[in-house]
């Protein structure tokens, strides 16, 4: 094997502990200095590296432990039923016929003219049919909320400010439905996130599951320090919600916390006596 | 193996594609690949299992961008799955080099072994690193598995080998690189499975 000068050595050394553990800021920098003195591409290593993880996965018999199985295939369920659906289709807005005028319109035979008005009217009616079907503005999330409150089954519970900064002056409540599967979150004075460096998440303790797995309620954001309104997304189906926890994560959420900070916790809840 | 068939038999493609059904084989064939890997380069159980979860989020996520002609499908989930689970370790700030430098030992397969899933078995990949560390030196090969599979730094290699760090780098990248050139082979000659 031919010698290679130093600085070639250590790209390499650089890209090999890429692919096998990473690099830190500095190394990253390394890196991108020794790519600009090397114009000519070198291939990373990390097919090297992956093949030799399938060589040791395939000489194991490793088999993923059932219940984690069953969480996997719980949390793909919510993956894909988050993506929206493609293929919606939107009515297409009918097109009204363009008024004749003298300049471009000479005459038109009789046939010519009731096949206009014949489209004319069949448009019309396609118009007042897309016109009577489009619904009335939706309920704000405050009415929603009152709607809730009022439907029997539905109970609330205060929040419980924990000792972390994002709630010190936080205050309010969660509603849910266990029967609706819905529900809200009410804060007022709570801090308000950066979406790019945190959001908060929300934990739904169940009684028909294990507290070490709480059900993902949701990532959020809260963008004001006054009043926000926040619906529940349960990712899984609710039996009777115990407890709520808001931590706060990095963006995105994640799958499991570590609940490293937690500012809220609900858990006296009672009946809204709807 | 055409690249139309390859394509058509991706587990990833199918559910890039919105087949669902898809998801639990991929589970299935892939889950013991990700699960064997976890358990590598977590610290505990319980990061495993949680780190596990985010490699599979992370590969529905990536599911289209899996390319047939660039390398196998079982190669693909796993080059995923060690960058999801560095990611993860750096996050936590456990990586593996805090651990104590294990003790050796023999990966020779065993003939009582249960047989690994067809997927892994049967990927060419994997072959051809299996045969590369058979047919390294010893010292090469044997830095190369307390690398990338134990984790260990380069300077733990060294001292675990008793060899100057220098050594230990250049058993690493020859031996590295030799299975990467071999690697390119295949993928150029369409062989990838």
């Amino acid at each position: 094997m031919s010698e290679q000068p130093i600085s070639q050595e250590r790209r390499d050394d650089l890209l090999i502990q890429q692919a096998v553990c990473g690099l830190n800021a500095n190394e990253k920098r390394e890196m991108q200095e020794l790519n600009r003195q090397f114009a000519e591409y070198e291939p990373s290593f990390e097919l090297a590296v992956a093949a030799l993880d399938l060589a040791y996965a395939s000489d194991q018999a490793s088999q993923l432990p059932d219940p984690l199985r069953h969480i996997i295939l719980d949390e793909a369920d919510q993956f894909f039923s988050s993506i929206p659906t493609q293929g919606t289709e939107v009515p297409p807005r009918p097109v009204l016929p363009a008024k004749p005028t003298e300049d471009v319109a000479p005459r038109r035979n009789r046939r010519e003219t009731w096949w206009m008005l014949a489209t004319a009217a069949s448009l019309l009616l396609a118009f007042v049919a897309w016109y009577s079907s489009i619904p009335s503005p939706p309920p704000s999330l405050s009415q929603k909320l009152d709607q809730l409150i009022a439907t029997p089954g539905t109970v609330e519970a205060i929040w419980k400010a924990q000792d972390d900064p994002a709630a010190t002056n936080a205050s309010g409540k969660v509603v849910w439905n266990d029967q609706q599967q819905r529900g809200f979150m009410i804060f007022n004075g709570m801090e308000v996130n950066d979406p790019n460096v945190q959001q908060y998440q929300l934990w739904i303790f169940d009684t028909a599951r294990n507290d070490e797995l709480p059900v993902d309620g949701g990532v959020f954001d809260i963008t004001s320090s006054g009043e926000v309104i926040v619906p529940i997304d349960a990712k899984l189906s609710i039996e009777k919600a115990k407890l709520f926890a808001v931590t706060v994560e990095r963006p995105g959420g994640v799958v499991r916390s570590d609940r490293e900070r937690l500012p809220l916790l609900a858990d006296d809840l009672v009946d809204t006596g709807a | 193996m055409s690249f139309e068939q390859k394509a058509q038999d991706s587990l990833l493609l199918q559910i890039a594609n919105g087949q669902k059904s898809a998801v639990a084989e991929c589970v299935d064939r892939y889950g013991g690949l990700v699960w064997s890997l976890a358990q590598r380069l977590t610290p505990t159980r319980s990061d495993a299992e949680d780190a596990v979860q985010e490699v599979f989020i992370s590969l529905w996520k990536s599911a289209s961008r899996f390319d047939p002609g660039k390398a196998s499908e079982p190669t693909f989930v796993a080059m995923v799955a060690r960058r999801r689970l560095i990611d993860f370790q750096r996050r936590h700030k456990k990586f593996s080099v805090e651990r104590d430098v294990p003790q050796q030992v023999d990966r020779e397969p065993e003939a009582a072994r249960p047989s690994p899933s067809d997927a892994l078995a049967t990927c060419e990949e994997a072959a051809q690193a299996a045969q590369l560390l058979r047919e390294l030196p010893e010292d090469q090969s044997q830095a190369i598995r307390m690398s990338v599979y134990d984790g260990l730094s380069h300077s733990q290699i060294a001292e675990s080998m008793g060899l100057p760090l220098g050594t230990v780098k250049t058993h690493i990248r020859r031996g590295l690189g030799k299975l990467r050139d071999r690697l390119s082979t295949i993928t150029e000659s369409g062989g990838a499975r």
